[in-house]
């Protein structure tokens, strides 16, 4: 009796390591990830630290190898619609939505894309640009075939254009593809569906949104990116001016009473990280930190924070700053309580970084609900005590992010830990 | 097809390079440059399109070298090749050029150097090319059996996990008994099980899977061999006996520092964190007074680290003494309180909702514990207290074991300064070691919870199963080849070689270096050293070398 | 599908052809902003097939035309449209307090004032204006202070009805495709100037969401009665009509009449219907004066000498303005007594639902003609 396959839900790095440990084992990987190319948030970092590596550079590799196994289908731009069935014996639907491309025949040339009329906000560099209506996800999205974005596609949604087909050398596109509901047989389900960052703008005391020198995390990462929306430019949104001093604000929606509870774990490293970048840019570049506690217990990563306070010209400031002011430069000023002498003092910079919560992803109670499995009080995947990757259905594996907010390398662990859970439950069945 | 037609390939890395260097320019230049049937330029070599153009350029150019110049090997090297064997190419007919980290990177404020310094790698590159020969690579067997140093909870859950897979593991353990640190440990959080139940379930399912053989009182001797193919000398008690395994997981665990110089430690009223636990465990905690120290002797100088686990656990431990008796009066000093995630920061709350005091202090002015009270500024109320004590606990950190560097040399793998064992990578391969078949789990690896140890654990069983499960592995073909006719017999390589790899043995023409293909690394020591030059290093011989220089030296004859 | 699709050449049949083409150059410019140069704008400013070959009967010309009624409804919901004149949240009359701008204006130079706030504020790249070269208007994106007050200098507050020999007047070529080449930078914000005819394409353009709309981010509309358009023979003939000299003209406004001042100080006060002659014939098919789907309107009409009447119609234009105001860029007119100020705007409106209402009926009985 052959092996039955595994379901691993979401593809970002904790999905692509899972899939890879399992293909490697010989075991064969369904990989469904909703959006139209695997990669996940690290596709969408410049840098990770603490080695400061070019994030897609790391990356890259294993979403070609993800592309190239023997063992391992990828299903993108899908979700998952119904589970039944028992550890062993999981009967799954999976929709795949219609890209309207044909996967086989699209070579990226980039020629629709080029003649595509429509022009909406990208999601992947978080609006700061805009795509058009077939378009690919990013620059070294994996599978590298385009999408038609039927939701502002002016053929859906009014009949006319299908300029792309009409400049397709390839006669890559089909507009008369449907959605496909895919039904498979499986033993075991991994979870590994990630996070997303947290909107600020109901923290109006920090002015996302009315200030337009104020940035999340996210946006950050995609303007220092070089392969970003300003490639790798850092400049102010209000007067296109290179920012020369950068206030980072930890914990925004995190450890907050009214938001998230909880302490998102990388923030403290990531904007260490940010202001290492900015200076790597830019040699007169100062940075401030301002945090609550600084958690760098991760290998080397205390290390880091010591690089960036002697090195990288970047001031730790314990003060949680109550709200930020604009002059009238649209320059920020920020007000904090100077940990050293308790007065109040004022800082004005260029450019202010919110370090935005890490939160479920939305759509997480669904995918809970179809699954059958608990989420905690943060709508974290609920995992055994004794068995933290296992969730609360036998069969169904959790890693990286979903479970809780957690770093790159732990995410690393936990997923080829979740793909050796999901082994074990092949034997057992076929001993059985 | 005797004619050598190199394609070259060069990269925009998108800014990485092509912000820095003339890559137009480079392409151009690569073209006039001998032997060079065919250029291309791409944004992302690495990515898909980047692929199949190369895969395609092979086919219908029929190239039968490929240069790719761009980034660094280390991290894609073995991509380009599978993309060349897809193509039908010999993956060892596959050159790098590393234009970024060794160029654009470290020259990017002047654009004309840097491109003329490209151009000069670009033509050595090409010039070793022509001379590459395709090499097999080499299948080396795999033995389907683990070896697991250390029964610690790492250790133990690793053991099971393969065990539950089908394969057969050794757990091998230092002390009498498996538990490791846990069976010193009281409550465990978020649990609030006892770390001794935990263990007793382990041990259970050990008990109960014959695929298991505990070898307790023993120590690992020494480790000989190559992945597949380990022989691990182990000694239980005085007996010595050899196992053969396919892989090693290391869980050997770490110490808790015992601070004999910090803070008036005396083990009595000034104890540690461990220490606490041991009482607790035997209901021996009876002060009212207690006074906590967080990072006692860590994120020091000696030790420049956070050892991730002592604010939880403090924090566990004060509430627990907190619920059992609300008149106790606890103080918690710190630096920073590191509860990350959900579950620890909500330890956190409850702490300081149940009364727990915090006082923060900088490590410039430290706590002076006295006789009967501690003193200690705190930094935010920005005045010095005084407080009376029954007991200080000192939180210090978890330690290296005193004999990982002695263990890490006999696996031949690294630590760090710290003596922790030092990965392959530590962003994406945080469980393996860079030598292949041995992994690493647990506090061995970095200071750990048991959380974090358990998924550590399984993840190390997992990449550890998979030469098991396939059943061999391929190595890289770049090893030296002996010239028994120049051969002396000298012994200098066998000497020389830092991963035992080639040996001295009576061979027909007498004694000759033999090379063991799966334990060479292709370092080049021996072909190096060897005062007859009787030794060619595979993909990196004499010629080519000398075919690099004289091209960078633009010797045309 | 493609059968129902309604392309180019049914823009010519129904549009085109019948005279009513306002020569906007919407459909050129989406045409050859996407690259797909399949139309040009011919030298009488009408739109034709370049390369009907490359036409890919996307059909989006079609929708996009001010003429046809496709997205109507569609741009009434996103608008709010309501009668008589479009949606409003306020009128005033406001003028410049920039002396370099008071110097060249037509009226009240708001909108040049305006557009300097925009640009100084770095809230746009550039601004789409046209500029009198002579008797020529050439489109221009102005993209400092210097380059605005210059095209302001032609006086476009209301001389933009003004054309030259069927000069080119639109928004298209090489504007547009010169904003695509912007786009290097992810800001690129645009602001525009234009006449009913160019805003309505531009907003159809923004209810499909195409290039090179996503750039406009603000518009600033134009009351428009008709454009001019005229040749030598018919110049001289109302030359000789006026008693005027082209050349002596220095300042062209329209207000409730056509209002002519020369260099030698004297202002001719002209009936708008005496001018109906070199009117645009396409202009009388046009139903909107008051310029409804704009963020703000502006024009002479219902203000005193020197006073710019402004509509403000959307949120985007009433921030616009709010802010511009609050900075001291423009300055409104002051009526110190609150019913005379409130009889004041009633006057206003009731000049402006007037002008609006005599547009509409004319085009009525155009359309009607037509058929």
């Amino acid at each position: 009796m052959e092996e039955k396959p595994v379901l691993i839900i979401g593809g970002g790095i904790s999905g692509i390591q899972a899939a890879l440990d399992l293909g490697d084992m010989g075991i064969r990987v369904h990989l469904v990830e909703e959006k139209p190319c695997i990669g996940g948030r690290m596709a969408q970092l410049d840098k990770t630290f603490p080695t400061n590596d070019c994030s897609i550079c790391i990356l890259a590799p294993k979403l070609s190898d993800c592309f190239r196994h023997p063992n391992i289908t990828l299903h993108t731009y899908s979700e998952i619609k119904k589970v039944n069935g028992q550890k062993g014996d999981f009967t799954v639907k999976i929709r795949k939505y219609a890209k309207y491309v044909k996967e086989d025949e699209c070579i990226n040339c980039g020629e629709c894309n080029a003649k595509c009329p429509v022009k909406v906000p990208d999601e992947f560099d978080v609006g700061l640009r805009n795509r058009e209506a077939i378009y690919l996800y990013y620059l070294q999205g994996v599978p590298p075939v385009m999408t038609i974005d039927r939701e502002h596609c002016l053929f859906f949604t009014r009949g006319v254009c299908r300029i792309c087909e009409k400049f397709c050398p390839k006669e890559a596109i089909d507009f008369d593809q449907k959605d496909e509901d895919v039904i498979i047989n499986v033993n075991s389900i991994i979870v590994a569906t990630g996070f997303d960052p947290f909107d600020p703008t109901a923290i109006t005391q920090y002015g996302y949104k009315r200030y337009r020198n104020v940035v999340t995390s996210i946006e950050y990462e995609r303007l220092i990116c070089a392969s970003g929306p300003t490639g790798g430019h850092l400049e102010r949104q209000s007067d296109g001016k290179p920012a020369k001093k950068i206030a980072f604000i930890q914990c925004v929606g995190s450890r907050d009473v009214k938001n998230n509870r909880y302490c998102s774990s990388v923030c403290c490293m990531h904007a260490t990280k940010e202001a290492m970048l900015a200076f790597e840019h830019d040699s007169e570049l100062k940075s401030y930190i301002f945090y609550m506690d600084l958690r760098a217990a991760g290998k080397g990563f205390q290390k880091y924070l010591e690089r960036g306070e002697q090195e990288y010209n970047i001031s730790y400031i314990r003060s949680r700053i109550a709200n930020i002011t604009e002059d009238q430069n649209e320059n920020l000023v920020i007000q904090y309580d100077d940990p050293e002498t308790s007065k109040n003092k004022k800082v004005t910079v260029d450019l202010a970084v919110l370090a935005t919560s890490l939160i479920p992803r939305s759509g997480v109670e669904e995918l809970a609900r179809i699954l059958n499995v608990e989420l905690d009080d943060y709508k974290f995947f609920k995992t055994d005590p004794l068995n933290p990757l296992d969730s609360s259905r036998p069969g169904i594996y959790v890693c990286g992010c979903c479970r809780g907010p957690t770093d790159i390398p732990e995410s690393v662990a936990q997923a080829s830990g979740a793909a050796e859970r999901a082994a074990e439950t092949l034997f057992e069945v076929v001993i059985t | 097809m005797s004619e050598v037609r190199v394609g070259v390939f060069v990269c925009h890395c998108g800014t990485n390079i092509g912000g820095f260097l003339d890559v137009p320019e480079l392409v151009k230049y690569a073209l006039s440059l001998p032997n060079v049937a065919f250029t291309q330029e791409n944004k992302y070599t690495c990515s898909e399109t980047g692929l199949s153009e190369i895969k395609k350029a092979i086919l219908e150019i029929q190239l039968n070298r490929i240069v790719v110049a761009s980034c660094t090997p280390r991290t894609h090297e073995p991509l380009f090749r599978s993309a060349c064997k897809e193509a039908g190419l010999n993956p060892f007919l596959f050159q790098f050029v590393n234009i970024r980290d060794q160029c654009s990177w470290v020259h990017m404020h002047d654009k004309e150097a840097a491109t003329k310094k490209a151009k000069d790698l670009i033509r050595m590159g090409v010039a070793n090319a022509v001379l590459l020969e395709p090499l097999e690579e080499l299948k080396i067997d795999v033995n389907p059996k683990a070896v697991v140093i250390g029964g610690g909870i790492s250790g133990m859950t690793s053991a099971i996990s393969l065990a539950n897979r089908g394969f057969e593991v050794r757990l091998i353990e230092k002390s009498e008994k498996l538990g490791g640190t846990l069976n010193n440990l009281y409550k465990l959080y978020p649990t609030q099980i006892d770390a001794s139940n935990l263990v007793t379930a382990k041990i259970g399912e050990i008990e109960k899977n014959s695929r298991i053989k505990v070898l307790t009182s023993s120590q690992v001797l020494d480790v000989d061999g190559f992945v597949g193919n380990y022989t691990v000398k182990i000694k239980q008690n005085n007996k010595v006996q050899n196992y053969d395994a396919g892989v090693i997981i290391v869980a050997t665990g770490a110490d808790v520092y015992k601070p004999s110089d910090l803070y008036s430690y005396d083990g009595e009223r000034v104890i540690t964190q461990l220490e606490l636990e041991k009482a607790l465990k035997r209901g021996e905690v009876k002060a009212q007074r207690i006074i906590m120290i967080q990072c006692a002797g860590a994120r020091t100088k000696e030790r420049p680290y956070c050892s991730k686990v002592c604010c939880p656990t403090a924090l566990k431990n004060a509430l627990l003494i907190k619920e059992k008796n609300d008149d106790s009066q606890l103080y918690i000093l710190y630096r920073d309180m590191v509860t990350p995630g959900t579950e620890f920061e909500d330890l956190y709350g409850k702490a300081r909702e149940a009364g727990i005091n915090f006082i923060k202090y900088s490590p410039e002015k430290e706590p002076i514990v006295e006789n009967e009270s501690l003193k200690v500024y705190d930094e935010l109320l920005g005045e010095e207290l005084t407080l009376p004590y029954d007991l200080v606990v000192l939180s210090t950190p978890m330690v290296a074991r005193s004999d990982s560097k002695e263990l890490a040399q006999k696996l031949k793998v690294p630590v760090d300064e710290h003596g922790f064992y030092l990965e392959a990578h530590v962003k994406l391969r945080p469980v393996d070691f860079a030598t292949d078949g041995i992994f690493v789990c647990g506090c061995a690896h970095w200071p750990s919870n048991v959380d974090e140890s358990i998924f550590q654990a399984y993840g190390a069983s997992s990449r550890a199963s998979i030469p098991m499960s396939v059943g061999y592995v391929t190595t890289e073909p770049l090893i030296p080849v002996v010239d028994e006719e120049k051969c002396t017999g000298c012994g200098l390589c066998e000497m020389n070689c830092p991963f035992k790899a080639i040996k001295i043995e009576k061979k027909e023409k007498g004694r000759k270096a033999n090379v063991i293909a799966a334990s060479c690394k292709g370092c080049g020591t021996c072909g190096a050293g060897c005062p007859q030059k009787a030794i060619t290093m595979k993909h990196f011989t004499d010629d080519q070398i000398i075919a690099q220089v004289r091209a960078l030296a633009e010797v045309t004859s | 599908m493609t059968d129902t699709v309604k392309i180019f050449s049914d823009l010519n049949r129904e549009v085109i052809e019948k005279g009513i083409c306002g020569k906007c150059g919407g459909c050129v410019s989406f045409c050859s902003a996407g690259n797909l140069m399949a139309l040009e704008m011919a030298d009488n400013g009408l739109p034709r097939y370049l390369d009907e070959d490359k036409c890919k009967k996307c059909g989006i010309c079609y929708l996009i035309c001010p003429q046809t009624n496709t997205l109507d409804s569609e741009l009434q919901e996103k608008f709010a449209w309501s009668p008589p004149i479009g949606p409003y949240k306020k009128i005033v009359s406001a003028q410049t307090t920039i002396d370099d701008v008071k110097a060249v204006c037509t009226d009240g130079g708001v909108v040049t004032s305006l557009l300097l706030y925009l640009l100084e504020r770095n809230m746009i790249d550039g601004a789409i204006v046209s500029k009198r070269e002579g008797f020529k208007r050439q489109a221009m994106i102005a993209k400092t202070s210097e380059e605005l007050i210059e095209a302001a200098g032609s006086g476009f507050s209301g001389s933009q009805h003004l054309e030259e020999l069927g000069g080119k007047y639109t928004t298209y070529t090489p504007i547009l495709s010169a904003i695509k080449s912007l786009e290097k930078r992810y800001l690129h914000d645009v602001a525009v100037v234009g006449t009913p005819c160019q805003i309505n394409s531009i907003r159809k353009m923004q209810c499909l969401d195409i290039i090179p709309a996503h750039l406009i981010k603000y518009t600033i509309g134009l009351f428009c009665i008709e454009s001019f358009s005229f040749d030598d023979l018919a110049r001289e003939r109302l030359e000789n009509k006026l008693d005027i000299n082209f050349q002596d003209v220095v300042k062209l406004n329209i207000k409730d009449d056509f209002q002519i001042a020369l260099s030698n100080g004297v202002k001719i006060h002209v009936p708008l219907e005496e001018v109906d002659e070199v009117a645009r014939p396409a202009c009388f098919a046009c139903r909107d004066f008051s310029n409804e789907y704009a963020d703000i309107s502006v024009g002479g009409l219902g203000s005193p000498d020197r006073y710019t009447t402004i509509v403000i119609r959307t949120g985007t234009g009433a921030a616009l303005y709010d802010d511009a105001l609050k900075r001291g860029y423009i300055q409104e007119r002051v009526i110190k007594d609150i019913k005379e100020g409130e009889l004041e705007t009633t006057r206003i409106l009731a000049k402006i639902k007037a002008f609006t209402k005599k547009k509409r009926n004319r085009a009525k009985m155009t359309l009607e003609g037509l058929k």
